[in-house]
């Protein structure tokens, strides 16, 4: 299905008719149909490491091989950077275990805060230490879109450590929507309400949402140091929901989204495909700039019975290197994610912009794991790849060897740049050296 | 016999020898009372350091506090269930929308941890959307939560008293003057260019969405301070006991108390908890805390293999899960609330999909129904499936889970992880090799023995359940060997199986302290810290004083100073 709303009480069809009451004025027009497409950066994440050994490509720098598990991707070679080097050095301190550490410092480059979450190794640790770089670029390219950010997960699961990436500050992670339903219909679904029935909704709507920001404001002035700064998140929260409801959306056709059992493990493929056809929409209607996907979680022990593996991912990447059998396997489950790579890049591909550039031209697709190698539970080298063009940003057809090793912040600082956010340094400055050369 | 299986613990550099493992146990994140950098203060640990020893603070010092000493309180939020029974309570709307929120966020044990619970602007969607669903079904019976007539009254005299009445409710204490025009004024706005439906269905949807309905702020009754410590006002006192306990908002018989200032003295304290536990709102809250504890709740995080257990389906899996609630909500309000009954007792509740994994015949239905177990192979919770599930590989058994588990939900004791720099690679199960064989290595060889000494051999006496729970006396072929030891407790000693170890757990005053301390935590939303000391230390003595009764143990938490007073806010 992918009808309107139960309530038919929803936001798109009031976005229309909000213009007319609320006025264009009091925001930033959406640039759709401008004559140079925005930069766009999408991230995804799969766990537990890769097969370094399959997944190098072979070749030099600008003449090079994809590897067997980065094989689906060859269509899209000229657009590709395998990058080969990445450190995350963060990653030898601070509290937590390797994969809490791995997914907490992928995206922020700063050490997990102390916590009560114990973990496989390691002391025990709370949420991230601060923003996610993702984030830090949507606080500059955000406002100009009804979301800052979309957040997208398949089977994420849980809702600890191990499973949160995208962070607004510290202790601050933002979930991703996990029902592909629930997200078409927070981004596209419509209204049958009359023009003045919509007007006295919104009007409402915003005096509701002006009240609670106050009443949260005004907590905020009575509570300790530690609680105002959730207080002001939340607060933040709903500013940005208000936002969502006075912001204009441009014409668009959304995907069809099906109803599906969002526990059964068998239905992982459809619903990421599901996410990934709604990422896309979502950028090329400009409903956003900046997304991202998680599949599952780090440590994630999902099996993948469509490829006849019924051990769980995490078990499998456990067991030695000398074990042939489940190393095949963990390169078919490597390959797998890869071929649902190929399927977003093709998404955006087919998405033509005013310029006759395509979404994929203005993009920076991100795919990073928490993990180097399961078994050794390593974050040297991670396995990045980045497709799309980034809009001119990236000189991409490249297979880079960072020798020695760049720490991962440089990864992130320039991913900043690329998309047009001018900072020299991000996350824990003591892992960061400035951008990555090479890349841009 | 002789060692069959190769090396399966290789350190990866030549840290080997030399890797001293100094402290396997101890406590681990102490907050000493700060919440600095917007993290709780956690421990997870009732010793300070070492092995099971108790609070810093002795009885006597405790004794001779002339101002109570609780630690510091972070503001709380509703969490999901709390939002959806209090929802319930407020507007008499079982909907459940907070099942449609993402989840909440979670640190440690307990999903209630204060500091986790942010909130997103996708969970602001998500209270959007429910407050305005919410409200549109509220407005078709308006008259079942404020009885006014519009006609005969007015209709702005009717708006005041909606929102000095249902505000009361919401907010769970009185309106201040500037909340009260603050929501007439929102009413005002909407009842104009519109109706009267929508100027209510306007405040109803801010108080949802506001900061006094989803917080549990407390300040504390400035006017009795002494120094720092404030006693809580009789509303703030009324939350923390329907929360704590019912997981909802106060009824009006504790509003009554509240309007009355009748909730000051540990008495007054006392009677509310004893008449809310009385109530079966209180069921569900309670067993929450037994789910989360035992770690049952994450029973779906525990995938098995279906080659080695193909018995084990979502169907038998749920039944497990509901197992371990029935058998908590039976010790606490059918049987006599005491620890040793939760620990030993050889009961549980079966339906016909989990019948056969205790072996038992003759039940039928998809309802859990009582059954007695042999006593020589069945005690409480220690030998339950949905335990022994979540403690077990995908394909076997665990010792070293189980052994661990043992030491931290117990005995309150912190286990060291393994050294980040080894490759930890488990054989394959192996035909002739039986579990305790594979993990005797494990208790033998440096670096793994220094640590695993702490924790194999409780574990192996479990050694007559497999990986789902079902009851064996061979595996691999070998008999089971189930004799176990426990050392570095107050019940040190060998056992032989999990029955045994369950009768010498029920007997150990250390997990019995434990169990109060998971309490507290639970009650709290937090982990404790040193200022706490002295209210642990008298929970733990009431605890003791009663034969290990949990139903009095709940009463007893709110007689503690950290549950009676609280900090003055500095903002």
């Amino acid at each position: 299905m992918s009808g309107p709303s139960s309530r038919g009480l929803s936001r798109r069809h009031l976005l229309g008719a909000g213009a007319a009451f609320a006025g264009t004025a009091l925001l930033p027009r959406s640039v759709w149909g401008a004559t140079t497409p925005p930069k766009r950066l999408v991230i995804v994440f799969t766990a537990n490491g890769t097969i370094f050994d399959s997944w190098l490509p072979n070749g030099t720098e600008t003449s090079f091989t994809l590897s067997p598990i980065l094989s689906s991707l060859a269509p899209f070679q000229k657009r590709l950077l395998v990058l080969n080097g990445i450190n995350v050095k963060s990653a030898g301190n601070g509290p937590g275990d390797d994969h809490m550490k791995g997914m907490g410092h992928m995206l922020t480059g700063i050490e997990l805060l102390a916590g009560n979450t114990m973990g496989g190794a390691g002391t025990p640790a709370g949420f991230a230490g601060g923003i996610s770089i993702d984030q830090r670029i949507a606080a500059d390219v955000g406002p100009n879109t009804r979301f800052p950010s979309l957040e997208f997960g398949v089977m994420v699961q849980n809702s600890d450590v191990w499973a949160r990436m995208i962070y607004s500050g510290a202790n601050q992670p933002l979930p991703p929507m996990e029902d592909p339903v629930a997200a078409f219909s927070r981004i596209f679904s419509g209204s049958t309400l009359s023009a003045s029935q919509t007007a006295i909704l919104l009007k409402r709507r915003q005096s509701v949402l002006d009240y609670a920001v106050g009443s949260l404001g005004s907590l905020a002035t009575k509570v300790s140091a530690d609680d105002k700064v959730r207080v002001q998140q939340h607060q933040d929260s709903v500013r940005a929901i208000e936002k969502q409801l006075l912001a204009q959306t441009g014409a668009c056709t959304p995907p069809t989204v099906m109803k599906t059992d969002l526990t059964k493990v068998a239905n992982y493929p459809a619903i990421g495909k599901s996410q990934m056809d709604l990422l896309v929409a979502s950028l090329a209607c400009d409903q956003t700039r900046v997304a991202s996907l998680q599949w599952s979680h780090s440590v994630s022990d999902i099996p993948m019975p469509w490829l006849n593996i019924s051990t769980g991912h995490h078990t499998l990447s456990h067991i030695a290197d000398t074990d042939a059998a489940s190393q095949a396997s963990l390169v078919q489950i490597n390959t797998w994610y890869a071929q649902q790579f190929a399927y977003l890049l093709q998404g955006l591909d087919a998405v033509l912009e005013s310029d006759g550039s395509t979404l994929l031209d203005n993009c920076m697709v991100v795919w990073i794991n928490e993990l180097s190698k399961g078994n050794i539970h390593s974050h040297q080298p991670l396995p990045v790849v980045i497709a799309g063009g980034g809009g001119g940003a990236l000189r991409s057809g490249r297979f880079v060897t960072y020798s020695p090793q760049q720490p991962h912040n440089n990864l992130l600082v320039s991913l900043a740049n690329a998309m047009g956010t001018n900072i020299n340094t991000f996350g824990n400055p003591a892992y960061c050296t400035g951008p990555l050369s090479n890349l841009t | 016999m002789v060692l069959r299986i190769r090396p399966w613990l290789v350190p990866v550099n030549v840290l080997g020898a030399g890797l001293a493992i100094a402290a396997c146990m101890g406590s681990i994140g102490d907050g000493g009372g700060s919440l600095g950098n917007g993290v709780g203060g956690g421990g997870a640990s009732g010793g300070s350091s070492g092995i099971g020893s108790g609070s810093a603070m002795t009885e006597a010092a405790c004794a001779m506090l002339k101002v109570p000493s609780p630690g510091a309180t972070p503001l709380r939020r509703l969490t999901q269930p709390e939002y959806d029974s209090t929802i319930r309570d407020l507007l008499g709307d079982g909907s459940n929308p907070a099942t449609a929120f993402p989840p909440d966020q979670r640190q440690g044990d307990f999903s209630n941890t204060a500091v986790a619970l942010t909130v997103s602007p996708l969970l602001a969607q998500g209270y959007e959307s429910a407050a305005e669903q919410l409200a549109t079904t509220a407005i078709g019976h308006l008259s079942t939560l404020a009885s006014c007539n519009t006609a005969t009254t007015g209709e702005d005299a009717c708006a005041t008293q909606f929102v000095q009445t249902f505000g009361k409710r919401a907010f769970r204490r009185p309106l201040t003057t500037d909340e009260q025009s603050g929501l007439m004024a929102l009413y005002e706005s909407n009842r104009s260019g519109a109706d009267y439906n929508n100027g209510i269905q306007s405040v109803i949807e801010a108080i949802l969405q506001s900061a006094p309905f989803l917080y549990r702020h407390e300040f504390g009754a400035a006017a009795l301070a002494q120094g720092s410590v404030l006693p809580l006002t009789s509303y703030e006192m009324a939350s923390r006991l329907s929360y704590f306990l019912w997981g909802s908002m106060p009824d009006d018989t504790l509003f009554a108390a509240a309007d009355a200032d009748q909730l000051r003295t540990a008495q007054q304290v006392s009677a509310q908890a004893t008449r809310i536990l009385a109530d079966p709102k209180a069921h569900p809250a309670i067993t929450q805390f037994f789910s989360e504890w035992l770690g049952v709740d994450e029973i779906a995080n525990s995938p098995k293999d279906p080659t080695a257990y193909a018995m084990y389906t979502p169907q038998v899996r749920d039944a497990m899960q509901a197992e371990t609630v029935a058998f908590a909500d039976w010790v606490m309000w059918q049987s006599d609330g005491k620890l040793d009954t939760l620990l030993t007792a050889p009961v549980s509740f079966v339906n016909q999909m989990l019948a056969p994994i205790y072996g038992l015949t003759g039940i039928t239905g998809d309802t859990l129904q009582q059954v007695s177990l042999d006593p020589t192979q069945r005690a409480g919770i220690v030998t339950q499936a949905a335990l022994m599930t979540v403690l077990g590989k995908a394909d076997r058994s665990s010792p070293v889970l189980r052994g661990k588990f043992v030491r931290e939900k117990f005995f309150c004791q912190a286990v060291a992880p393994p050294p980040q720099n080894i490759v930890i690679t488990p054989p394959p199960v192996m035909p002739g090799v039986s579990t305790r064989e594979m993990f005797t290595m494990h208790s033998t060889v440096e670096p793994c023995k220094s640590c695993h000494t702490l924790m194999d051999p409780i574990g192996f006496g479990f050694e007559n359940y497999n990986g789902i729970g079902q009851w064996r006396t061979t595996d691999q072929g070998q008999t089971v060997n189930a004799s176990g030891t426990v050392s570095g407790t107050d019940v040190d000693g060998t056992f032989d199986g999990a029955v045994d170890l369950a009768h010498k757990l029920a007997a150990s005053p250390d997990v019995r302290d434990c169990v109060a301390t998971e309490w507290f935590r639970y009650a709290m939303g937090r982990g404790e810290s040193t200022a706490d000391d002295c209210a642990l230390q008298s929970l733990k003595t009431s605890f003791a004083g009663t034969q290990a009764d949990i139903r009095q143990l709940l009463v007893a938490v709110t007689q503690t100073d950290t549950f009676r007073y609280r900090l003055a806010v500095t903002p």
